[in-house]
């Protein structure tokens, strides 16, 4: 065996031909995040595909490159302050990466060091931030979307409240009103059973048509307030169609007796078709109410004149009443005709409920009530229903 | 033929090359370095991209060749030459080659480097073919211009690690003989097989040699044996084998009348070789004549190889003993090849005889004087090339005369032949005064008997006669 | 690649490892020392660009090429010694 010269001892690794980084090289280039190898004076010394890919950059570009020229300017400091931490211990730093397009990325650069033949690298790891900064951007959104509805479910509440509020004064309103409705039959009839002990035969057939008047009254409180109740409830309605014209001429009928004692005229006009959807019970208590105000507020010495029309306006149906009574002051009273329980003269004998109703069941469907009226010449009542959805 | 030895032996891969897988008893070292040495046109690249296109031709082994000094063209119609068609070979994926060039200008060094980048080149030229086989020719490029001694060696050796480990049988050329000069860029021990090529000239005539200096693990010849350079690649010529040869009981008549009665067998035992020797004129080639003409008769055929005459002076001179050569010729039972003994080195004159015996495959051979070859060997040379012509054409059951010239003074012919043939005859003038009769004597036949006594020859237009001397 | 700059160097390495850092990192330096931003340097790694490595001819690693100015110059090893690669690369010293 011929003499050897000096070797130095070659070791398994020597042999391999690609080098002893095979299967790191593999795992590296195949990550799905950018890795890089830094030298002390931050000089790439190494650069995978993928972060090549990530900022657009040649890779050979990269490599032999400061890191510092690889990112957004104001990023520079945080990241040597990162670096420089890195000695110690593992170190984060979120950065923004510049691109061959000149636009930016978020990322986070994740570094550690490592030290090869008494010589300090820094291997990082660089993950694209950019769809959890979406991500966090569409929470944000979210949350101050929810803020909003939040505000508006506040306001809602406090909306609520308020109605609540009205409706408690309402019913309020209401308790003392009946109260106090209820209270002047009652005491007629009172009265007259006080009376009627004394009283002789024929005195007792005026005593009974008092006592008629009385329940009458009574009879139409009760059913004003079955009819609030009714409003203000929220169960499901009946929504048929009806015939307003119809239920117009029934309740002149029925009502025939008073308009004839008041030696009043009634006129209708229909100008559109009379076929509606929407509660038969509503629209007749409406017009049962005009026309009871109409023939109650007349002008003395003037019989009443009581036109009714019915119109299209929009998508409204559009029952007008128009008077020739004594009128209202609507600069006085105007805010307040709808309220429950407003009288608006002094010589009305009436529950005072009637418009109040009568709008809350008109408005129940986004209908409402107009008024006109000049006082000592008449009124006019313009009743808007929107139809219902069938 | 050696497989049974061969067995016993490392594992090896044949080259292809004629006669060098039987000197290597089987070829080259199988996943090992082989170094092929020799000087510029000793013939190591052809030998080296040869045992790359025979696996591929022969062995179904794709290969690779790197070659750092040929350009690809060059090497292409080379190769063409001989017989290969490297496209057609690259085309069908079994060949990829390399041409790495190295530029002389303007590299320098400083500091510590490695060679991967060749090695992937490597690499992806053996990946490519699925190779098996490789050449490198040659190394030492690489060597000559990074000229690092350390870092050449490191590399070197890695490399060859590799090659080892995916099991490449590798071929390396290198410039200087590697054990005869140490200090040269391959050191020869991390090669397991060193061969080395040389080739010398002798005024004008070129002689080739193929020398195994090492084959760690193996049985080898050690001789330097003769190859040539021919029309087909390397071929070194076939060799002395130990083995007994094939024996026939067939017997070939001399075709001089009166001499057959001198042997037992009444001739020469097919396959024999005999030796008629005698001083300058004496009638040798008449006598060798004789027995072609007597084969050719039974409608043998005759090879008839004449160093000193023409072919016309050659037949002019037999038409005088009645010898109708042309006949035979025409028949195609003859054939007369002239040969100038210092047209050709000795291998050559090998090469061409063994070309033309392939070739026209015939049953006698003589070679006419064979002494003349003197001229261009040593009789160390012809003696040698003389026992492999003897081997052969035992082999072949294939009979052979040769003449030799004996310089008058002298008892036997200036090359030492007579214990190597056979049969043995001798024509000497008769040393009595005012005689100039021819005698012929047979000095030996192997195997059979023969009279011992001399006879006179007789030249007459009917051929050759012996009479009983008084 | 910008055409303004003086000098144009490819630096061929092998793969990751302390070699190609070490050539990377020395280059690096004298470029920054000598040259001041005066310079486009590509660092290209053989395993990724096998053609590029026929193309140049590149038999070792680390390879310095100086590609601009010409004629081309090639320097091969760690380059360590600085003195002399500025020598070899004809840089006039600070």
């Amino acid at each position: 065996m011929p003499e050897k010269e000096n070797q130095p001892l070659l070791t398994k690794e020597h042999f391999d031909l690609k080098g002893r980084d095979y299967m790191y090289r593999a795992l590296i280039e195949n990550m799905s995040e950018g890795a890089l190898v830094l030298s002390k004076q931050h000089t790439v010394v190494y650069s995978n595909k993928h972060f090549a890919a990530l900022t657009g950059f040649d890779l050979q570009r990269i490599i032999g490159s400061n890191f510092k020229t690889l990112l957004r300017e104001g990023d520079a400091a945080a990241f040597s302050k990162s670096i420089s931490d890195a000695l110690n211990h593992q170190a984060y730093c979120q950065l923004q990466l510049l691109t061959k397009n000149k636009e930016t990325i978020p990322a986070i650069a994740s570094i550690s060091s490592f030290i090869v033949e008494d010589k300090t690298y820094f291997s990082i790891i660089i993950s694209d931030i950019s769809l959890q900064k979406k991500i966090e951007e569409g929470l944000e959104n979210q949350v101050a979307a929810h803020s909003l509805e939040i505000a508006a479910a506040n306001r809602r509440l406090s909306e609520i409240n308020n109605e609540l509020r009205s409706a408690n004064q309402i019913l309020d309103n209401f308790v003392h009103a009946v109260a106090h409705d209820l209270r002047a039959p009652v005491a007629n009839l009172k009265m007259i059973e006080e009376m009627s002990e004394k009283a002789p035969d024929e005195h007792k057939i005026k005593l009974f048509q008092k006592v008629r008047e009385n329940i009458n009254i009574l009879d139409t409180t009760l059913k004003g307030l079955v009819q609030i109740i009714e409003t203000q409830d929220k169960k499901e309605i009946n929504r048929p169609e009806i015939d307003i014209i119809k239920i117009v001429k029934e309740v002149l009928f029925n009502m025939s007796a008073r308009i004839k004692a008041k030696n009043a005229t009634v006129t209708i006009k229909k100008e559109t078709g009379e076929k509606i959807n929407h509660v038969e019970g509503y629209i007749r208590s409406v017009v049962r109410n005009m026309v009871s105000n109409a023939l109650k507020y007349s002008m003395p010495g003037r019989p009443p004149e009581l036109k009714i029309t019915l119109k299209k306006e929009k998508e409204y149906f559009v029952l007008s009443f128009s008077d020739n009574g004594i009128g209202i002051d609507l600069k006085k009273h105007g805010g307040n005709i709808f309220k429950p329980f407003q009288r608006f003269s002094s010589n009305e004998k009436g529950m005072g409920i009637g418009l109040h109703i009568s709008n809350a069941m008109v408005s129940r469907n986004n209908g409402f009530i107009k008024v006109k009226s000049e006082p000592e010449k008449g009124t006019s009542f313009r009743v808007y229903l929107k139809e219902y959805e069938s | 033929m050696n497989e049974r030895i061969s067995n016993l032996q490392i594992k090896k891969v044949k080259t292809g090359i004629e006669g060098l897988d039987e000197i290597t008893f089987g070829g080259l070292p199988f996943a090992r370095p082989t170094l092929i040495s020799g000087y510029a046109g000793s013939g190591k690249t052809v030998l080296a991209i040869q045992f790359v296109l025979n696996g591929i031709q022969y062995y179904n082994e794709p290969g690779v060749f790197i070659t750092l000094e040929e350009t690809e063209n060059d090497l292409r119609k080379n190769m063409a030459s001989f017989g290969y068609d490297l496209d057609e070979m690259e085309k069908s994926g079994k060949l990829a080659i390399d041409n790495i060039r190295i530029d002389q200008t303007q590299l320098h060094k400083s500091g510590k480097f490695d060679l991967t980048p060749l090695f992937l080149r490597i690499e992806e030229a053996t990946k490519k073919v699925g190779a098996k086989r490789i050449a490198i020719d040659t190394f030492e490029q690489i060597f000559s211009e990074i000229k690092d001694r350390d870092i050449f060696r490191q590399e070197l050796v890695r490399l060859i690690h590799w090659l080892k480990e995916k099991e490449l049988t590798t071929v390396f050329t290198s410039e200087k003989p590697a054990i005869t000069n140490p200090k040269a860029g391959i050191n020869e021990f991390i090669t397991d097989c060193v061969i080395n090529l040389s080739h010398s000239q002798l005024e004008n005539v070129y002689t080739r040699r193929l020398h195994i200096l090492k084959f760690r693990g193996s049985m080898h010849g050690t001789n330097e044996y003769p190859f040539l350079i021919s029309s087909k690649g390397i071929s070194l010529l076939p060799i002395t084998s130990v083995e007994i040869h094939h024996v026939s009981e067939d017997v070939l008549p001399t075709g001089v009348e009166g001499l057959d009665e001198k042997i037992s067998k009444k001739g020469f035992y097919v396959g024999s070789n005999t030796l008629i020797s005698g001083t300058s004129g004496v009638g040798k080639t008449s006598v060798a004549m004789s027995v072609c003409l007597a084969a050719m008769k039974r409608n043998k055929k005759a090879l008839f190889f004449t160093f000193e005459e023409s072919k016309s002076q050659l037949m002019r001179n037999m038409k005088s003993l009645g010898f109708e050569l042309e006949e035979f010729e025409k028949k195609g039972l003859l054939k007369i090849v002239t040969s100038r003994p210092t047209a050709l080195g000795i291998e050559a004159h090998l090469v061409t005889l063994y070309e033309n015996i392939e070739d026209f495959r015939p049953d006698v051979v003589a070679l006419d004087p064979v002494t003349d070859l003197v001229e261009v060997g040593t009789k160390k040379e012809v003696r040698g090339m003389i026992v492999r012509i003897i081997d052969y054409l035992k082999n072949n059951l294939i009979t052979v005369i040769f003449t030799a010239l004996i310089s008058s003074g002298s008892n036997s012919p200036s090359v030492q032949m007579s214990s190597m043939v056979d049969n043995w005859i001798k024509l000497d003038i008769s040393k009595k005064e005012n005689e100039n009769q021819p005698y012929i004597t047979i000095v030996k036949t192997r195997g059979m008997e023969h009279a011992r006594n001399s006879s006179l020859l007789k030249f007459t237009g009917e051929g050759l006669k012996t009479e009983e001397s008084i | 690649m910008s055409f303004t700059k003086n000098y144009y160097f490819k630096l061929f390495i092998a793969g990751m490892n302390s070699g190609s850092f070490r050539a990377i990192e020395n280059v690096r330096e004298i470029c920054d020392t000598y040259l001041n931003n005066n310079y486009d340097l590509e660092v290209i790694d053989i395993y990724q660009q096998r053609q590029l490595l026929k193309d140049m001819n590149i038999i070792a690693v680390p390879t310095l090429v100086r590609v601009k100015p010409g004629p081309e110059v090639r320097i091969i090893g760690d380059m360590l010694n600085k003195k002399e690669i500025i020598k070899i690369l004809e840089i006039k010293e600070k």
